[in-house]
């Protein structure tokens, strides 16, 4: 291990350059080295904040296992360590939601035995919450990688806002393409048409990036989730199906009736919308 | 290519303000860039791409999927 060797990861947030909070830009200003996967935008401002930037997109490769891609990420961002460089490494979004090379990054730092730190950023979830008016606490709020999700037995709960990441990645076996399978999109409407009505609102939802983009909010009924088309940008939010039911047995327990309990006025509002918010 | 163009669009996007304004009348806040008519003509036109090019950004196209 070499000394003063470091490892800051930042995120840039998903509105190049407003999103980029203040210490991710001290750290980029005063790093040695930095590595980034972000938007054209994004780089220009972190070039105007450092000379040694490189950005790991050619690590990509259709047709190349995006594991491999990720590995090869991660030697990228720890090699400079090794010479007792200060290296950050940007990851558009929040660098510890849904980024795989980043954690990856920190532990291996970690264990070689160098400082490393990651610092939050503003998520595509962040921006979803603004965009769509949902605040997490209204109902509740689960959030699963799609395909992950599709495959293993969950127990999730319908009367929760579920958001599902990456639905582009429906169907991709082998994990080295950048497309959705439509069919794949359909056995994931029938496993939810379970728990929801078939004509159950699906939000996609795509964060404007570029400046002069508006949002994606597009709305379809889960049974025409097939329908759609996704890209690399879009998640899905479904607003819960109805609201929670109170627990009778809990409020044997806590020794109380529900004629003592004081609601919230976010508790209200949820009652009074029902669900499908 | 335009370092004018690319400060617009990096305002745009840092800024509400400026995006505010823009959306009320862009014309006015593409001149007061000095954005060139050319490039005017593709934002009004909505070609990003050529845009991103033309105003030096790489990685326009980016592969979004980390995990
Ligand atoms: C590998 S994850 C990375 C998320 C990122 N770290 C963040 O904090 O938002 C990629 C997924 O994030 C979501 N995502 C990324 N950009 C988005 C955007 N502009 N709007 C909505 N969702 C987005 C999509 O579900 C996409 O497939």
């Amino acid at each position: 291990m070499a000394p003063g060797g470091r490892l800051s990861v930042v995120g840039t947030g998903i509105r190049p350059g407003g999103h980029l909070s203040r210490e991710a830009q001290h750290l980029l200003q005063a790093a040695d080295r930095v590595f980034c996967v972000v938007d054209g935008l994004t780089l220009e401002r972190l070039r105007e904040l450092n000379d040694r930037v490189e950005s790991l997109q050619d690590s990509y490769a259709r047709g190349r296992r995006r594991d491999d891609s990720y590995a090869e990420m991660v030697r990228r961002i720890l090699a400079p360590l090794a010479e007792g460089l200060h290296v950050c490494a940007a990851f558009y979004g929040h660098p510890g939601v849904f980024v795989w090379p980043a954690h990856e990054a920190v532990r291996r730092a970690r264990s070689a035995g160098y400082r490393a730190v990651m610092y939050p950023g503003i998520s595509a979830e962040d921006c979803l919450f603004a965009d769509l008016g949902v605040d997490p606490a209204l109902n509740g709020c689960q959030s699963f990688e799609a395909t992950d999700f599709l495959l293993h037995e969950r127990r999730f709960d319908a009367t929760a806002a579920l958001i599902l990441w990456q639905p582009i990645t429906l169907g991709d076996l082998g994990r080295d393409a950048f497309e959705s399978d439509p069919r794949w999109v359909r056995v994931l409407a029938e496993v939810l048409a379970e728990d929801y009505p078939r004509d159950h609102p699906v939000t996609v939802y795509e964060a404007a990036v570029f400046p002069l983009d508006e949002a994606r909010i597009e709305q379809v009924p889960l049974e025409r989730l097939h329908e759609v088309r996704f890209t690399q940008a879009s998640t899905l939010y479904l607003p819960p199906r109805a609201p929670p039911v109170l627990s009778a047995e809990r409020l044997r327990r806590l020794g109380i009736a529900e004629s003592d309990l004081t609601p919230g006025a976010y508790q209200l509002h949820r009652q009074a919308r029902g669900s499908t918010e | 290519m335009s370092d004018n163009t690319r400060k617009f669009l990096t305002s745009l996007a840092e800024d509400p303000e400026t995006l505010e304004r823009y959306r009320k009348d862009p014309e006015a806040v593409m001149n007061a860039f000095g954005v060139p008519d050319d490039h005017q003509k593709l934002v009004r036109e909505g070609d990003k791409e050529t845009l991103a090019r033309e105003a030096g950004i790489d990685d326009n196209k980016m592969q979004l999927i980390i995990l």
